[in-house]
């Protein structure tokens, strides 16, 4: 067969091709090839992800932190990252160091009130919604100072209170304090704040 | 007017159809025409020809693609008088010669016909697996007769592009034809 065979034999090509060959446009092909583009693709949603997981770690630990700081607020500490330097055996800062309780008052009882645990420096022992047995063992006191002795605090009930607790007794529930200057009234437009 | 509605009036041998073809495709079938014969007179009788070939074809025929049917007739009448011209530089002798020996071979005519379907059957194959751009220049190159350059214009590519597609597709079509046991 010759050339001129073959060119002749392109009669015989289906008209579907001869008339896309004389109509249709050439594909448009981009300048910049296909892998470059997959690549340069890549990048961006790699970019985008990591921005993306960074943006909502922010967000959680920020969210975690305005939660717990809105709590220690309103019991006027310091921030859990302060607590946990000053409960690392900082002497200095006794105040801060000083095991804690955020306390509801639900109930008054003998000597006492029912309370539930709000927030504790150690939720492990005293986990959130924990009932407890709140009493006051007042100090013997000389004459002089009796009177003062007597004036205890009275919270309604349904204060939110912070307690700087000395014992604790797991099997009857009841927190002893020793004295009632442990016990900070939190004002309900502070608790409100939170 | 659309292709289907200038057929139409070819079946009602309403002579306004070749007025409405000359109109929608005139231009393009003499180019074609030019292209392949060099010579605008030659290229004007082929396109004249090939409307009397459309007008006596049609009906029976009804063409799903109206301008690559006519351009197939007038690519066939350019073909023709392109032999005709080289035939007329032989010697008048070897040309009587020759056709008197043809008269001698049996269906010789038959068989290219044969040969030529044959071929352009595997053509149509290889088309049908060749990518679209690639087609489109070949096509662009050996049934429309255009030059490198013209191919790089209508497509906006540059002629070192197409002188690599057209060699690759040549590539592709001697060893596809190699395949199908078809020796160039």
């Amino acid at each position: 067969m010759t050339g001129r065979a073959l060119l002749e034999a392109m009669d015989y090509v289906d008209e579907k091709y001869v008339d896309e060959a004389e109509f249709a446009a050439l594909p448009r092909v981009s300048r910049v090839p296909i892998r470059h583009i997959a690549a340069l693709a890549a990048c961006v949603c790699l970019l985008l992800t990591g921005v993306a997981m960074f943006a909502l770690s922010s967000l959680s630990a920020k969210s975690t932190d305005m939660a717990m700081d809105s709590v220690f607020q309103q019991n006027g500490s310091a921030s859990p990252e302060e607590n946990a330097v000053s409960y690392g055996g900082n002497s200095d800062s006794t105040a801060q160091d000083a095991p804690f309780l955020l306390l509801r008052l639900e109930d008054l009882t003998d000597g006492g009130y029912v309370a539930t645990v709000v927030g504790a420096s150690d939720p492990e022992t005293f986990p959130e919604g924990m009932y407890l047995t709140v009493k006051v063992e007042t100090p013997p006191v000389e004459s002089d100072i009796a009177e003062d002795a007597d004036e205890k605090p009275s919270f309604p009930v349904g204060t939110l209170i912070r307690v700087e607790y000395g014992a604790y007794d797991p099997e009857t529930g009841i927190l002893t304090l020793t004295d009632w200057s442990a016990v900070e009234q939190i004002p309900p437009e502070e608790e409100q704040k939170g | 007017m659309e292709d289907s509605q200038i057929i139409a009036l070819y079946w009602a041998r309403d002579e306004e159809a070749i007025r409405q073809t000359e109109s929608a495709y005139g231009t393009r079938l003499l180019a074609l025409a030019d292209r392949i014969l060099r010579c605008p007179e030659d290229a004007q009788e082929s396109v004249s020809d090939t409307y009397m070939t459309a007008w006596n074809t049609i009906p029976p025929q009804r063409p799903g693609y109206f301008f690559a049917y006519l351009a197939k007739i007038c690519r066939n009448f350019a073909f023709g008088i392109l032999d005709w011209r080289n035939a007329a530089k032989r010697s008048a002798d070897v040309v009587y010669l020759s056709r008197e020996l043809e008269q001698c071979i049996p269906d010789s005519h038959q068989d290219r016909a044969l040969e030529g379907a044959e071929i352009g059957r595997v053509l149509n194959a290889f088309l049908g697996e060749l990518e679209r751009e690639s087609r489109l220049i070949f096509l662009r190159r050996y049934w429309y007769a255009d030059s490198v350059a013209e191919i790089a214009a209508r497509y906006g590519i540059s002629e070192s592009k197409v002188k690599t597609r057209l060699y690759r597709t040549r590539q592709k079509l001697h060893t596809y034809l190699e395949k199908e046991g078809i020796t160039v």
